[in-house]
């Protein structure tokens, strides 16, 4: 598997790409409870542009982060994207998509998601105050102590 | 390997609302709607959970079936009491 790369912004030549990653996501139907959960509580996802970059802000919030994953040496693929809030000690994700060409075999996907976690894992626990990274993506919430 | 199956009958359970009894050593991802990648890490969460044990990224990814998670739960188990 190619080098993963987490960035908190990326160029606006990435914008069609990742709306549609984010938003027609043919995953998304799985997660619809969750998703409205979410829009109740943070706000509406929205992509903004600002001097060039890309990154997507929740409309009742206005600390959530964006982390695009890419994947290559050279030429960077965008290859999914996260967005988390901070909650007291926790760092909480609540939406997490993969692009279905990098999860089209299930080990594939597995792999890809596993290494994500793991790199969000470490940046967490840089984070002053950050106890724990909680994925409240699924329709059960998973929380990693670190 | 007999004495570990119902707890990760429950681990199924508990990560994708299946009967445990579905639950075979026989099960792969194929059999388990929800086992897609998300539904990996979910079941590795609910797994840690029931068996008191953590599990590293190659551990993980190497959970390919029931067979395997039995396996690798047992190693863990056994280097935890050790």
């Amino acid at each position: 598997m190619s080098r993963i790369h987490l960035k908190s912004s990326i160029g606006a030549q990435y914008r069609e790409e990742a709306e549609e990653l984010f938003f027609f996501n043919p995953k998304q139907a799985g997660v619809r409870d969750r998703v409205r959960q979410h829009v109740a509580r943070y706000g509406t996802p929205v992509i903004r542009c600002r001097e060039g970059l890309i990154s997507f802000d929740l409309t009742g919030v206005d600390h959530a982060q964006t982390l695009f994953i890419m994947m290559g040496a050279n030429k960077l693929r965008l290859a999914g994207m996260l967005v988390y809030v901070r909650e007291e000690d926790s760092l909480c994700v609540l939406y997490l998509a993969l692009k279905p060409v990098y999860t089209v075999s299930w080990r594939k996907g597995c792999l890809l998601l596993a290494r994500v976690l793991d790199m969000l894992k470490k940046i967490a626990g840089c984070i002053k105050g950050i106890h724990q990274v909680q994925l409240s993506v699924a329709s059960k919430d998973i929380t990693f102590r670190l | 390997m007999d004495d570990l199956m119902p707890k990760i009958q429950e681990a199924f359970a508990a990560a994708f609302s299946v009967a445990p009894e579905s639950i075979t050593i026989e099960t792969t991802p194929k059999d388990v709607a929800a086992w897609d990648s998300m539904g990996h890490v979910v079941l590795a969460s609910s797994l840690e959970s029931l068996l008191g044990v953590s599990f590293d990224i190659d551990e993980v990814m190497e959970m390919e079936d029931v067979r395997q998670i039995v396996r690798i739960a047992g190693v863990k188990l056994a280097a935890k009491t050790a």
